[in-house]
């Protein structure tokens, strides 16, 4: 089993201070406009739900697993609510490498499988060097196709 | 290339003339009235006709330049006065079609045909009206790709592009079947009619319906205050009438009002299920023609459709709690068809093949099909085994029950403390309702205990069986070969006592509205195990349809012998299994049969 690279965290911190930052402001301004809000109990919010994040941050990063088996990428993710995910290799339509402003901040990559099904047509592995990002995009592809063809 | 229908340019024509003429006379009315002068510009007598012909001009020139036709195994369709488009769809990617004829078009002898494949936003190709023969003799052009073997270029590329494989064999069959051409024999597999029509408007539930009585209250205002006087009258409800005429009500008058009122609104929703189902369901009949089922139903609109039977991802038989009671059960079949919120006439995404029959014809019906679907592989039909029986899964362990009736008297004690709460603070409620969802807790036991009976889930020889829903039951049947992913999902409270879910991921649409393949909250072991053996069977099945397909491709091209092609076509075919679905959905792979057609310009 591969875990994410570390720097991966860093990425989600940012997503996680998102809602604290929202909470705060709205805190403040509702305070400046007059309205009984103190602005002590808004960024003692704010710090609560940052806090939360990054347990949750933490935890994810923990819980974060994936391989490329045999016949099916395996993934484990999910901290409330832990999700192993099979995708087996001949249902990858095609597979995508991304890289977002934050990811190429972090010198990060993802790579996005995709497949037929309605529910979980698309699956992210996030936190992947560059390098290893294109490796993977390419070795599932090799797969996808390998696995068309073999049990004739 | 064909128009379509002259009727339905000129209803179209008269359509939109009308709108835009209804819109000039509201938008020179206000100019004028901004303008403060008291009689009509004289402009409004000449904006109003010019608006009307601009409209009705843009109608029907837009039904001059869209044009459609068969072309060997694509439908081209080209539209848009300004900006050109021609769009190409190859045949067998076609998942349904159906054909829409609402009260209007019925009395023109007009019809709407739509055209699905899978994936995409919306519906591929709208062909809005056709005349009845046409849309009749589409239907049959377009729901058999296989029937139509063209000699050729075009045939092989078809071929090669990962498609019908099957549905090409099954059509070779049918069409030698029926030498000559002759229409495949039809067979009429279910009537609705007498009284199962009658059971069926009697006990479905229609979402929409809940709507009714809110609607009825406000347009029906007097009768429910002659009714309200009624019960002052007879002494059900006391009121005094306070200063200014203002009645007041006791609490104790709240009781027996709610009861009255609630009673009400069930009758009201009842009634109008009732008539929907009835409007929607009159006059339904299923019937296999040739490798597809064909439907129609509808008492105002027509609505007939084509599910092809090698294109079915799911079947699902459905008991309300009602229709279990009384043996009976409705059969659902899903291809990838639909977009979400897409399906014309309100129908999304789901296929009803059978709205009501005993519960062994609809098992028979569905086995009817996974048999179908199983043909595929074995060459040969073979009996299914027992998959919707009422034995035939295997419920949750017993600590799976524990978890219910935990979570059942868990929410009831949190609504009492609501209500209790709400009761303290805010409003003075009559004085046992606080204390009435502690009655939840009571019936927990009895809630989780029917949740837990009424789940399970099977292994059967083609596919994953999966059961759930205490008050609407859903056995449903995910064939091993449409698996796209498999989840193992282990919330919270799950992993507490070691319990698991695995959700069998499939193109169907269904799945797209929450009607997942979900084996609910099996051991964790198990869970991992299911997992593994889903996971292989996808394999194995997949193999073994290669394998069919390839005997098949072989024993056809036997004779001419081309061996070539046999091999080329060889792994491609498989694909079938997985694109005919899905590939498709997201990126069309577009036939050039030789290059003799323009490329498609879908985007154009």
């Amino acid at each position: 089993m591969e875990s994410l690279n570390p720097r991966v965290r860093l990425a989600w911190v940012a997503g996680a201070l998102v809602p604290g930052t929202v909470i705060l402001v709205a805190g403040l301004i509702a305070d400046r406009v007059g309205l009984p809000v103190p602005p002590a109990a808004a960024a003692g919010l704010a710090v609560a739900v940052v806090a939360l994040g990054l347990a949750a941050v933490f935890f994810r990063y923990r819980v974060w697993r994936f391989e490329v088996r045999d016949d099916s990428l395996y993934l484990v993710r999910g901290v409330l609510t832990r999700v192993d995910t099979s995708v087996p290799y001949v249902r990858i339509q095609h597979v995508d490498t991304r890289r977002g402003p934050i990811e190429r901040g972090l010198g990060l990559a993802s790579v996005v499988v995709y497949t037929a099904g309605s529910r979980g047509a698309d699956i992210t592995i996030p936190g992947l060097t560059p390098a290893r990002a294109s490796d993977l995009r390419e070795r599932l592809r090799e797969l996808a196709t390998e696995s068309e063809f073999d049990a004739v | 290339m064909a128009r379509l229908h002259p009727t339905s340019a000129a209803v179209s024509a008269l359509r939109s003339g009308g709108q835009l003429a209804v819109f000039a006379l509201f938008a020179s009315t206000a100019l004028a009235g901004m303008g403060g002068g008291g009689a009509p510009a004289p402009q409004v007598s000449f904006a109003v006709p010019a608006a009307f012909l601009l409209g009705a001009g843009g109608s029907l020139a837009r039904w001059y330049r869209f044009e459609y036709e068969v072309l060997g195994d694509r439908l081209v369709v080209r539209s848009g006065v300004l900006s050109r488009q021609e769009r190409e769809i190859p045949l067998h990617r076609v998942q349904n079609v159906d054909v829409r004829r609402s009260v209007l078009q019925r009395a023109l002898g007009l019809a709407t045909v739509t055209v699905e494949t899978a994936g995409g936003g919306s519906t591929e190709a709208t062909l809005d009206a056709v005349g009845r023969d046409e849309a009749d003799r589409l239907r049959e052009e377009l729901g058999r790709p296989g029937r139509r073997r063209d000699t050729g270029v075009a045939q092989t590329t078809a071929e090669r592009t990962a498609g019908e494989q099957t549905a090409a064999d099954r059509g070779a069959e049918t069409d030698a079947a029926s030498a000559g051409g002759s229409p495949p024999d039809s067979e009429t597999l279910y009537e609705l009619s007498g009284r199962r029509f009658a059971t069926l408007c009697a006990v479905s539930f229609r979402p929409s319906a809940v709507i009714a009585p809110f609607v009825g209250a406000s347009v029906f205002d007097d009768l429910l205050f002659d009714g309200g006087r009624l019960l002052v009258r007879y002494g059900i409800v006391d009121v005094d009438v306070g200063p200014g005429d203002v009645p007041s009500l006791g609490s104790g008058d709240l009781l027996p009002l709610a009861v009255v009122g609630a009673v009400g609104f069930l009758l009201v929703v009842w009634l109008v299920s009732a008539a929907l189902t009835f409007v929607r369901y009159y006059g339904f009949r299923l019937e296999r023609v040739g490798d597809e089922l064909r439907y129609e139903r509808g008492l105002l609109g027509r609505y007939s459709g084509t599910v092809p039977l090698s294109k079915v991802q799911t079947v699902t038989v459905s008991e309300n709690a009602a229709l279990r009671r009384l043996g009976y059960a409705s059969l659902t079949v899903d291809t990838a068809g639909y977009a979400p919120g897409s399906g014309g006439g309100g129908d999304a995404g789901v296929e009803t093949a059978v709205p009501l029959d005993t519960r062994e014809r609809v098992v028979a019906l569905a086995d009817a099909v996974r048999a179908e679907l199983g043909a595929d592989a074995e060459g040969e039909a073979v009996t299914p085994e027992d998959a919707f029986g009422v034995d035939a899964v295997e419920r949750p362990p017993l600590r799976a029950r524990r978890r219910y009736v935990a979570r059942y008297a868990l929410a009831a004690l949190a609504l009492a403390g609501v209500a209790v709460g709400v009761d303290r603070l805010a409003f003075d409620l009559p004085r046992y309702l606080p204390l009435l969802p502690l009655v939840g807790v009571a019936l927990a036991p009895l809630a989780g205990h029917l949740t837990w009976a009424n789940r399970g889930r099977a292994t059967v020889d083609d596919g994953l069986v999966t059961r759930t829903g205490a008050i609407r039951r859903h056995t449903r049947l995910v064939p091993y070969f449409r698996l796209q992913t498999v989840f193992v999902s282990r919330t919270v409270f799950q992993r507490r006592r070691d319990l698991a879910s695995v959700v069998a991921d499939s193109a169907s649409s269904s799945g797209l509205l929450g009607g997942d393949a979900v084996a609910h909250d099996l051991d964790d072991d198990d869970a991992a195990d299911l997992r593994g053996e889903l996971l292989e069977r996808l394999r194995e099945s997949l193999a073994a349809r290669r394998r069919a397909s390839h005997r098949r491709e072989a024993r056809r091209r036997g004779p001419t012998g081309d061996g070539r092609d046999a091999v080329a076509d060889g792994p491609e075919g498989d694909r079938d299994t997985r694109t005919d679905a899905d590939a498709d959905g997201r990126s069309f792979e577009w036939v050039d049969a030789g290059g003799d057609d323009p490329e498609d310009s879908r985007d154009g």
